[in-house]
């Protein structure tokens, strides 16, 4: 059965490279949101495994998203990764205390990104 | 023999009795009246006998005459006594007061005879009358703070007591060292109505010295003094002239002058001095009470001035752009001296031309372009730092025209000190001649002076703040434009490292491929836009101006946009015949395509871009306007527009890509080029950028 993962990000872009990395891998279910909001009302419908957060975001900033989901999902809570060109050290105590449970800088090689997945997820 | 006087002892009785002793009969005619009556009157007995009517009746009072005559007829009459106290003058001109009495009534040869007394009681009634006077006067001041009312009814009294035919109180400014009249009862005459204390010759000088009365009989035989012909061409003879004296020091005069010569004596001198004494407390309450006018209304301007400094710092305290700060000052200072305008400049690097410092409010229509610092009112009181007043722009030199157009008549421009620097110049004007009086000048001075150190302050505030906020944008600038940096790269990396680690079909790798392209174009544009930015911030921007047809590099950029398949239709309206502009090439490229870039990125497909230029003779320059129908843009959002990094919050426009330092850097090339931009819009309907820049004239200098 394939894992749902969700990538949530403003740029089209990001989210292209995404979808590239992970798309054609069968293990792997891909969901796109463009934004908080739209984060939130797919994850609330498909369930998603992972999801891929990305921090800065006009509307809910990635950490509200987080914080909203840990409280909406409490059974079946899905692995968070915070997605971020912010380096600081606080950024990332943030995404904890938001309850991430990891956190990915961009730039990101594909490779770890797709290493990362099948850990997390199991293979 | 005791008990019994001869007839010679009772004539040496009669004589030496200090009261007349008269004898008259029905026909009021003197059969006897002892010789003592010459004492009283200086008339002889015989004068009495040859004249009795001319020298009883003639010379009594005439306001006496009737009552005196009627009750001596009725005592001859058969009345019970007869006892009056009348006027009479004496020989030497001197008024004098006689009680005279009936003793007995007799029939005598066929007819009524009666003797009486008559007393000399002139130094009792005159005494009683001084006392009278006196307190009367003392009442005046005490219960009057109405200098005017107590001058005249001190006059009345005086006239009472002493008459005149004019009289005038005067006081003295020590300060002026001059005389002023203060109150004139009579005929005024051709006095003058003050003169200076240092004038030769004149009755108050002479009083000022001696500290004495001064009398003077007849001014027809007076040679030493000033005003005595004129004063006999006013009919006046004889003159006294008292000093009020406060503490021994002479503080005002008192005058009287009579038509008759002689008429001043002793006697007036003595009860005149006694009465100038009164009055000396009442000129000095008044000058008292004339102090303490002046110290309320002193404290009255201090107050104003010190609650409009307290305005005027509260102003400049409060946060905000320092130009605007100074618009609202310039209008408290207007309100403050009741002025039609109040406005500041400041000079250019040149120091050449004073711009306005500030907006102007809405309904002033003052002149905002430069003024010349050689060649305008202001500009004289910036040169000289010293102020500069205009009692009426219509005869003044260096008026500027627009200033007489606008109604302004009188004005006064104020230089702005910090230490010896000139920092800038206020300038107030008025629609009326002469509004600057001393006191709004006053008011005005101080509030400069005040200006020049709270403007130096917020300005040093205000760039310490500016300071601060600069490192704080710079530090978030660096974390923004880091930020913005690494989406592209990530793109860049990410497809590369994909298309370099798989097989991938073509039509992938096209797509791969060019997203990267399109990605590292991208990260081109970010990487200058952050150097621009970077060197504006650093000073190091430099354009290289020369005269451009604006129309070519138009067209050029359009050309460059149309190849891109777009769905929008430009316009262009382009005034024939526009001069010349003087900008840089490179940058006013670059400028029109941000411009450009915007109008289509935030208008919705199909819609029409009007691109029109045309030129403003008033400030000769060239306006571009780039007008889109797209988002538009909220009115608070106008304001930050050209911010760095500020990009409209609406959720159209999010997806739309942009670094968010396009216009900021829009605005900073046009500046440098001596350009302005602005913007106008509507939410839903649309904006349009304008731009400015000056027309290209051979002799302007390069900007560097």
């Amino acid at each position: 059965m394939a894992k749902k993962v969700l990538f949530v990000d403003d740029e089209e872009d990001i989210l292209m490279l995404l979808e590239a990395t992970v798309g054609n891998d069968d293990r792997f279910q891909v969901l796109l949101a463009r934004d908080g909001n739209e984060a939130l009302a797919i994850a609330q419908r498909e369930q998603p495994d992972l999801i891929f957060l990305d921090i800065s975001m006009p509307g809910k900033d990635g950490y509200e998203v987080c914080q909203e989901l840990r409280s909406r999902y409490a059974e079946r809570p899905a692995s968070v990764i915070m997605l971020t060109a912010l380096t600081q050290e606080s950024a990332r105590r943030k995404a904890k205390e938001a309850g991430a449970d990891d956190f990915f800088t961009k730039p990101f090689s594909p490779t770890a990104l797709l290493e990362k997945l099948e850990e997390l997820l199991g293979s | 023999m005791m008990g019994h006087l001869n007839e010679a002892q009772y004539l040496s009785l009669i004589r030496n009795i200090p009261d007349v002793v008269w004898s008259v009969d029905s026909e009021c005619r003197y059969t006897f009246i002892s010789p003592n009556v010459t004492r009283v009157t200086g008339f002889t007995p015989e004068d009495y006998y040859r004249n009795a009517g001319q020298l009883t009746w003639g010379r009594m009072h005439p306001d006496d005459r009737a009552r005196v005559g009627g009750a001596l007829r009725e005592f001859l009459a058969g009345g019970k006594t007869y006892n009056v106290e009348y006027r009479t003058q004496r020989k030497d001109g001197e008024w004098a007061w006689i009680r005279s009495r009936s003793i007995f009534r007799y029939e005598a040869g066929g007819d009524i005879h009666a003797d009486g007394l008559a007393t000399d009681i002139t130094d009792q009634r005159r005494a009683e009358d001084e006392l009278r006077a006196v307190d009367a006067v003392a009442q005046i001041i005490v219960s009057n703070l109405d200098i005017d009312q107590v001058y005249q009814q001190f006059s009345d009294e005086v006239k009472k007591l002493v008459g005149f035919d004019c009289a005038r109180i005067s006081t003295i400014d020590p300060g002026a060292n001059s005389l002023k009249s203060a109150h004139v009862s009579g005929h005024a005459g051709s006095f003058p109505a003050g003169e200076s204390l240092l004038l030769e010759g004149t009755f108050s000088q002479h009083v000022m010295k001696t500290r004495r009365t001064l009398i003077l009989d007849d001014l027809a035989k007076d040679t030493q003094f000033r005003w005595s012909q004129r004063l006999l061409g006013d009919g006046l003879r004889s003159a006294i002239i008292v000093p009020i004296l406060s503490k021994d020091i002479v503080i005002g005069t008192l005058l009287l002058l009579d038509q008759r010569p002689g008429a001043y004596g002793r006697r007036d001198q003595v009860i005149l001095d006694r009465l100038a004494a009164q009055i000396a407390v009442g000129v000095e309450n008044s000058q008292l009470f004339q102090q303490r006018a002046r110290a309320q209304e002193e404290l009255k301007l201090r107050n104003r001035e010190l609650l409009a400094l307290l305005d005027i710092a509260r102003i400049l305290s409060q946060s905000g752009e320092l130009r605007k700060k100074c618009g609202d000052v310039m209008r408290q200072v207007a309100g403050v001296v009741e002025a039609n305008e109040a406005y500041m400049r400041v000079p250019d690097e040149t120091g050449e031309y004073l711009f306005m410092a500030h907006e102007l409010g809405i309904g002033t229509w003052a002149d905002s372009s430069p003024l010349p610092v050689h060649g305008s009112v202001a500009g004289m009181a910036f040169q000289q730092g010293e102020p500069v007043f205009v009692d009426d722009y219509a005869f003044h030199p260096m008026a500027q025209p627009t200033a007489v157009a606008r109604g302004l008549r009188s004005a006064v421009a104020l230089p702005i000190k910090a230490g010896d620097r000139t920092l800038g110049v206020v300038v107030v004007a008025s629609g009326k001649v002469g509004h600057f009086t001393s006191l709004r000048l006053r008011l005005l001075l101080s509030i400069a002076g005040s200006l020049g150190v709270m403007l130096e302050n917020a300005r040093l505030r205000d760039e310490v703040v500016l300071k601060d906020e600069l490192e704080r944008r710079t530090s978030s600038f660096i974390s923004m434009a880091s930020h913005q940096l690494r989406t592209p790269m990530t793109t860049i990396m990410g497809f590369s490292e994909l298309l370099l680690n798989r097989e991938l079909p073509g039509a992938t790798r096209q797509r791969y491929l060019e997203r990267l392209f399109r990605n590292s174009q991208r990260l081109a544009a970010i990487v200058n836009d952050l150097l621009d930015v970077s060197r504006k911030q650093a000073g190091k921007l430099v354009a290289n101006l020369e005269p451009l047809a604006l129309r070519e590099i138009i067209e050029a950029q359009l050309a460059d946009i149309v190849a891109a398949p777009e769905k929008h239709e430009f316009r262009l309206d382009i005034q024939p015949n526009l001069p010349p502009v003087l900008a840089d090439r490179e940058k006013l490229s670059q400028v029109l395509a941000n411009l450009l870039d915007n109008a289509i990125k935030y208008s919705p497909d199909g819609g029409v871009v009007t691109i029109s230029a045309a030129h403003e003779q008033t400030r000769d320059r060239v306006v571009v306007a780039i007008q889109d129908h797209g988002v538009g843009i909220a009115a608070e959002q106008v304001a930050l527009l050209f911010t760095a990094f500020h990009r409209i919050k609406r959720p159209e426009t999010e997806k739309v890509a942009g670094t968010g330092l396009g216009l900021y850097i829009v605005k900073g090339l046009m500046e440098l080029m001596g350009g302005e931009v602005w913007v106008e819009s509507k939410v839903n309907r649309g904006s349009t950028f304008y731009f400015s820049v000056p027309t290209g004239n051979a002799d302007k200098n390069q900007l560097a």
